[in-house]
């Protein structure tokens, strides 16, 4: 699934807990690890380099240091090109004092112009984060599929507690027909009826990735995407949220007019994987 | 000035009378399943002096038009209605729909402006007397408001159009809303404008600083005032009684905006649509909140405004049969043509692009509203507004029957009853679950030309990926294949036939479901519509038995 994986790392007090998700994520997959610093090099930094290397047991055959100088950004994702890597990995920050993570101007251009998956970690534990509580977003794509079945395959590895299918939808216009229906009533249950018809899908849907081994939960919220998941994953305290990247590259408009995605990394709910063609 | 007990008395009554003429004739009219809207503005035309009126000359001018002091107490109320009425329409327009349609969103919603605007506009500017042109001074005004009044979209009405049709889910409802959301958000922007020029110079401020103040109000509301509004309601939610608080706040907000645009000269409704816009794009704001909202403005003072509409102006004195005809044909050209070209330039086929059409040319209460405000500033004569209030009309209950020829024939809008070929209903005696695979394809292949080896070897590829037995008898074989519109067959076996359903029962009715290969969500749709149909096991053994072809078809249709 991810045979090359990158992080973008810098000297933050963060930085080992980083190396630690990443060094178990290599090991999990069997994957190389590159880590990718951009910066001067000098020997002060190639050496805590090493030292954060040892602390975090990395296994040093599979990994590979990449030093790069200028914009931050664009530098991390030329690197992602040329090694062809499957995933990058990196931090979050935090928001002071409200403990909220949310995604930097650096991190946020990354995740728009990357070429390949992106593992954001909200808050790097010093122990090693076990996804015991994964959410998947699905929306029937075949991008949405391949989330599903990486999603799956994480959680047979990491011995996740409970794989849990997220649909969100809205229909706009709908609370207008309360107008015509002149009840609040009907236009409830015409959302309940569109709740059971999605909910149905889902079954189906998962019926035929045929995933048989670990329990799969679905749940299907109305409301906004983007918001309506966060907040509950927030609520069941979820370790990691799996989506499929947006179909376009987000622009300015997106954060004005949010996108699904603005929503979930405005205030990050836990992890993030994003997964791209 | 101040009401005595008698006008006290009569200005109750008279509201009375309104509700009670609204809610009995938008009754009627749901029962004909037109929207209530309709019923209100012809209840409104038969209380007024086009019927009751001209009948009971006395009992109307007590009741509205006698003394003064009435008069102002029902124009106190029927602004208040309005402004609400464009608060609560704001409310439901999200710009983030519109991004997420995409290419042909954008296309449908800017052809479905600029193409009967210029029409509009044209006619109006060359032929301005045909269009019955109040004042020559203003002849350029006036061409603005008609290409303005043409290229209106009323969304209340497009919502209640598409449910009625069973398609408001759906991709193609999707485009029509977000499109319809934008094209009231452009119309009301420019109609603005036209208000601003008209008012400029007189009590109000210089035109060029109107505009300026205007688009300051939108982008402020539009872009940081969403953001304000969204942590205003999480605090409200956080301290304060639900629903009341929230409620309270968004009357709060949408009055102090429609106080601010009425004062810059651009009319209240404007401000509150703004506010209502910038509010309802909050996460925070519940769909119950906002149909609450909804209930509490449109059953009591949207009526009242429609209503009143109709006591304001004699629909027969002022009807012109020409201009009538002129505005509708405008009104389909326009918005047909437009949205049209714009769905088909956005990637949609030529029949969704006629059902986009079609569905884009309510006109419904917007236009109404657009009517009176022009008619208030001495912009229009009352047989100009009589004939647009017309053309909303028509060309909102013309919506439904149109867009449905299109919608049947849409490749996007199949279902299990319209995909039922009697051809493909077959009666079988297979005893293995291979030959009856075989048999449906072979009929499959038949009818529609697919070949009959490849397509059963996707159907037993499938198979073997997990069986599709559900229960209750039913299994639902299934395959993505090269076609442009998928095919549905169904058997009913004597035997039952292992597919592995959940309920450890043989099958013995199958329903084979083929799908294009590009339509990933519409496998899903059909296979989770045939599992929800067939739930009721009761139902089920009384397909079984049935041994005729035509009775078996409307059996399955009927199932709910």
């Amino acid at each position: 699934m991810f045979k090359k994986i990158g992080l973008a790392i810098a000297f933050s007090p963060s930085g080992i807990n980083l190396l630690k998700q990443a060094a178990k994520m290599q090991l999990m997959f069997n994957a190389e690890l590159y880590l990718i610093h951009v910066g001067k090099k000098e020997s002060s930094d190639e050496e805590a380099i090493e030292n954060m290397l040892i602390e975090a047991k990395v296994d040093r055959n599979n990994c590979s240091v990449i030093w790069k100088k200028g914009d931050p950004a664009k530098s991390i994702i030329k690197t992602c090109q040329e090694l062809d890597l499957n995933l990058l990995i990196m931090g979050a920050l935090e928001k002071e004092p409200a403990l909220k993570y949310y995604i930097g101007s650096v991190a946020r251009k990354i995740m728009r112009q990357v070429p390949c998956s992106l593992l954001i970690l909200k808050a790097p534990v010093k122990d090693v984060k076990t996804y015991k509580i994964i959410g998947v977003q699905i929306d029937y794509s075949s991008l949405s599929e391949k989330s599903v079945r990486y999603s799956y395959e994480l959680a047979v590895k990491e011995n996740t507690e409970k794989l849990i299918l997220i649909r969100e939808f809205k229909v706009p216009g709908l609370t207008i027909t309360v107008y015509d229906s002149g009840s609040i009533k009907e236009t409830q249950e015409t959302r309940n009826k569109w709740i059971d018809e999605e909910s149905l899908k889902m079954e189906m849907f998962v019926n035929e990735l045929n995933l048989t081994g670990i329990p799969i939960e679905k749940i299907c919220l109305y409301g906004k995407a983007g918001w309506e998941s966060t907040a509950y994953l927030k609520s069941i305290e979820a370790d990691l949220f799996v989506l499929p990247a947006p179909k376009r590259k987000l622009e300015m408009f997106d954060r004005i007019f949010q996108h699904d995605l603005e929503y979930v990394i405005e205030d990050l709910p836990c992890d993030l994987l994003i997964i791209k063609n | 000035m101040k009401l005595n007990a008698n006008e006290v008395t009569l200005f109750l009554i008279g509201l009375a009378v309104m509700l009670l003429f609204a809610r009995s004739f938008g009754e009627l009219l749901k029962k004909f399943r037109q929207p209530i809207v309709i019923g209100e503005i012809i209840a409104g035309i038969i209380l007024g002096p086009t019927i009751f009126g001209y009948i009971f000359p006395d009992i109307f001018h007590n009741l509205f038009v006698k003394s003064e002091n009435i008069i102002v107490a029902h124009e106190g109320i029927t602004t208040i209605a309005v402004v609400m009425l464009m608060l609560v329409s704001g409310l439901e327009i999200d710009l983030g729909t519109l991004l997420k349609q995409g290419k042909a969103a954008v296309t449908t919603s800017l052809m479905g402006v600029i193409f009967p605007f210029t029409i509009g506009f044209s006619i109006a500017y060359l032929f301005p007397h045909t269009l019955g042109i109040n004042n020559e001074e203003m002849r350029l005004v006036f061409a603005l408001f008609i290409g303005t009044a043409l290229s209106i979209t009323a969304l209340p009405v497009v919502a209640k159009t598409l449910m009625d049709l069973n398609i408001l889910k759906s991709e193609i409802g999707f485009l029509i809303i977000a499109s319809a959301m934008m094209n009231d958000l452009i119309g009301w922007i420019i109609f603005s404008l036209i208000l601003s020029n008209i008012s400029a110079g007189t009590d109000n401020l210089p035109f060029l600083q109107v505009v300026i103040i205007t688009f300051s109000f939108i982008i402020f509301f539009l872009v940081f005032g969403r953001k304000l509004f969204d942590k205003a309601i999480s605090i409200i939610h956080k301290n304060m009684t639900f629903p009341g608080g929230v409620l309270n706040f968004v009357l709060i907000s949408g009055f102090l905006g429609a106080a601010f645009t009425e004062y810059i000269g651009i009319h209240a409704i404007f401000g509150a649509f703004i506010i209502g816009i910038s509010i309802g794009d909050s996460a925070q704001l519940k769909e119950n909140t906002k149909e609450i909202i909804h209930q509490f403005v449109t059953n009591i003072f949207a009526p009242i405004f429609f209503v009143s509409i109709g006591l304001r102006v004699n629909f027969i004195d002022n009807f012109d049969f020409m201009l009538v005809t002129i505005f509708i044909v405008l009104a389909f050209i326009g918005k047909v043509v437009g949205c049209g070209l714009g769905a088909r330039w956005g990637g949609l086929s030529k029949v969704d692009s006629l059902a986009v059409g079609f569905g884009m040319n309510s006109r419904g209460a917007m236009e109404i509203v657009l009517g009176i405000l022009a008619l208030q500033f001495g912009l229009i004569q009352e047989k100009v507004f009589v004939a647009l209030v017309i053309m909303a009309l028509v060309t909102s209950i013309s919506s439904a029957p149109f867009m449905n020829i299109f919608i049947r024939r849409s490749v996007k809008f199949v279902s299990l009853n319209t995909l039922i070929n009697k051809k493909l209903v077959l009666f079988t005696s297979a005893k293995s679950k291979d030959i009856l695979l075989s048999q449906m394809v072979e009929k499959i292949s038949e009818v529609s030309l697919i070949s009959k080896s490849d397509l059963l070897k996707s159907i037993i590829q499938r198979e073997e990926l997990f069986p599709t037995g559900i229960q209750n008898f039913l299994a639902i074989p299934h395959a993505k294949f090269q076609i442009k519109r998928p095919v549905i067959a169904i058997a009913i076996n004597e035997f039952e036939l292992d597919f592995g359903a959940s309920d450890d029962i043989g099958s013995k009715i199958f329903v084979m479901i083929v799908t294009p290969q590009s339509e990933h969500e519409l496998q899903l749709k059909l296979l989770a519509e045939v599992a929800s149909k067939f739930r009721n096991k009761a139902e089920i053994e009384k397909l079984l038995i049935e041994t005729d072809r035509d009775k078996l078809i409307e059996r399955i249709q009927n199932l709910s």
